[in-house]
């Protein structure tokens, strides 16, 4: 009887743990790309160049992303890696900018910062208010 | 002798044509409208595979109700309620994918055995009228299903995506949306061969279900189902627990169908919240006679025979319909003409087949009875 009791518990302890797991590798993040002039902490990081954007792998938007635009992309699961590649005239300039991040459960919509991304700020993705 | 010949000949071909009856309806109707509705071959296949993987998890999970002698489970309604509700509540945490359809499992899992428990103890006080007990605790359910997905949801229970929320602030809408899962389970592994899409995942899931009812008939507890489906007064004498056995199979049934409903959901792409379930029991329990299976017999090639032909018929019976009497609306008419026809007709069927099947034990006897005393005339002739 005890025995049984025992199965019978560890399978559901393993049934709760498959659904918080499935939780996490399943939960849809949408995330707004900001290009677009912001103050953070009393920095100032001003939108100046246009960039074509890809978020885990997958491009963002039909066009380049100009100063002043916002565009959205819908990842899944909590890592993630976005990529920037800024454009002048239609033609890429300089090297491309690789950053990882990575999103909680509770941030169902965050908002990354481009121009902060670039100035290099751990502050580039937030959530607003 | 001549009589022991004519006891074995009893009408092979009526037997036929009585036991598949439904089936060889569906052929000749199929044969007609087919190249009627002016449906090229590959779409019509198309069609077809797309209905097969949609339909036939739902339509497996009535087979064990059957085998223990429970007739067709119109309660799988419950089961399917309870799918909705997992996918209701994945769709508002926003877990998509793979990952959200099985979740949406893993929640309705603990529902549908709720329901078919309950469901299970109504039905052991109505022996012998399960089928329509079944279909009335459908409707009973749904009351307390919309209760809780028109009032609790919101209120109780907790959501926070106001797209899925009635504008009144509680309550979900009448139609949601399934973009975060559409056709997930169907595009994980999608072959094309000759212009026919297969969704390899979905029907390796189909498969993996029939794997375990051929299994779970060779348990100990299929073997009891089955013992309990033949004669319940049997199964008691011999140890069973008859009852117990009977909710076992209600409780899975109940299950399965809440699978059967996501993986249903999944490819539709879109829950009517208050509709999506009504009709499912209907149209299952249609397609399953159809296939050629009875109130008291069930097998899985007849879950499969009665998708293809139940949904080959509903594909080319609008365009046949429309080029027969220039009215496309003639074709949801048709639908609930059929699948409703089809049940009366099985049933009735069933109980013809009853009927004949005693005349013919009386027969039987009556022959029997005859050569029997014939050999005792021939005897005492000899003696």
């Amino acid at each position: 009887m005890k025995r049984k009791l025992i199965i019978r518990g560890s399978i559901l302890v393993l049934l709760i743990i498959l659904g918080i797991i499935l939780f996490v590798v399943g939960k849809q993040h949408k995330v707004l790309i900001d290009n677009r002039d912001i103050t953070i902490d009393g920095v100032s990081y001003t939108a100046a160049a246009a960039y074509e954007i890809w978020v885990d792998g997958e491009k963002v938007g039909r066009t380049t992303l100009n100063p002043g635009r916002r565009n959205v992309a819908y990842v899944v699961g909590p890592t993630h890696e976005i990529v920037l590649q800024e454009m002048k005239g239609g033609k890429p300039v300089g090297d491309s900018i690789v950053k990882k991040f990575r999103l909680s459960v509770k941030q169902s919509e965050v908002i990354i910062n481009i121009p902060a991304l670039v100035a290099g700020s751990d502050s580039f993705l937030y959530q607003e208010d | 002798m001549k009589n022991q010949d004519s006891l074995k000949m009893i009408n092979p071909i009526k037997q036929f044509f009585i036991n598949y009856a439904v089936p060889i309806l569906f052929i000749i109707m199929i044969v007609i409208a087919a190249p009627m509705s002016g449906l090229s071959p590959i779409f019509l296949i198309n069609e077809v595979m797309t209905r097969l993987t949609r339909n036939s998890f739902l339509i497996l999970s009535l087979l064990i109700p059957v085998m223990a002698g429970m007739g067709m489970n119109f309660g799988i309604v419950l089961g399917a309620m309870a799918g909705q509700i997992g996918l209701i509540l994945i769709t508002d945490w926003q877990i998509v994918g793979v990952p959200g359809i099985l979740l949406a499992m893993l929640i309705s899992t603990p529902i549908a055995i709720l329901f078919g428990y309950f469901a299970g103890i109504v039905l052991n006080r109505a022996k012998g009228r399960e089928m329509v007990t079944g279909m009335m605790l459908g409707y009973f359910m749904n009351g307390i299903y919309q209760l809780l997905v028109l009032y609790g949801m919101g209120k109780i229970i907790p959501i926070r995506d106001k797209s899925i929320l009635l504008s009144r602030g509680y309550g979900i809408r009448n139609a949601i949306s399934l973009d975060g899962i559409r056709q997930s389970l169907d595009n994980v592994i999608k072959l094309n061969i000759l212009g026919v899409q297969i969704p390899l995942v979905t029907l390796g899931v189909i498969a993996l279900n029939c794997l375990f009812i051929i299994w779970f008939r060779k348990t100990k507890l299929g073997q009891d189902m089955r013992t309990v489906g033949q004669d319940m007064e049997v199964a008691r004498v011999a140890g069973i627990d008859v009852e117990k056995t009977r909710i076992t199979s209600i409780v899975i049934s109940t299950v399965l169908a809440a699978y059967g409903m996501i993986i249903y959901l999944q490819n539709i792409g879109t829950i009517n919240t208050y509709n999506s379930h009504e009709q499912i029991g209907f149209f299952a329990v249609a397609a399953l006679l159809v296939g050629g299976a009875s109130v008291s017999k069930a097998s899985i090639i007849n879950v499969f025979i009665g998708v293809i032909l139940f949904h080959t018929v509903f594909i080319v019976s609008p365009r046949a319909g429309k080029e027969l009497i220039g009215s496309a609306q003639l074709g949801e008419y048709f639908r609930v003409f059929i699948t409703y026809g089809v049940i009366a007709f099985s049933l009735v069927l069933y109980a013809w087949r009853n009927r004949i099947e005693a005349e013919n034990e009386r027969k039987k006897a009556m022959i029997l009875r005859r050569v029997s005393l014939q050999d005792e005339e021939e005897e005492g002739d000899n003696v």
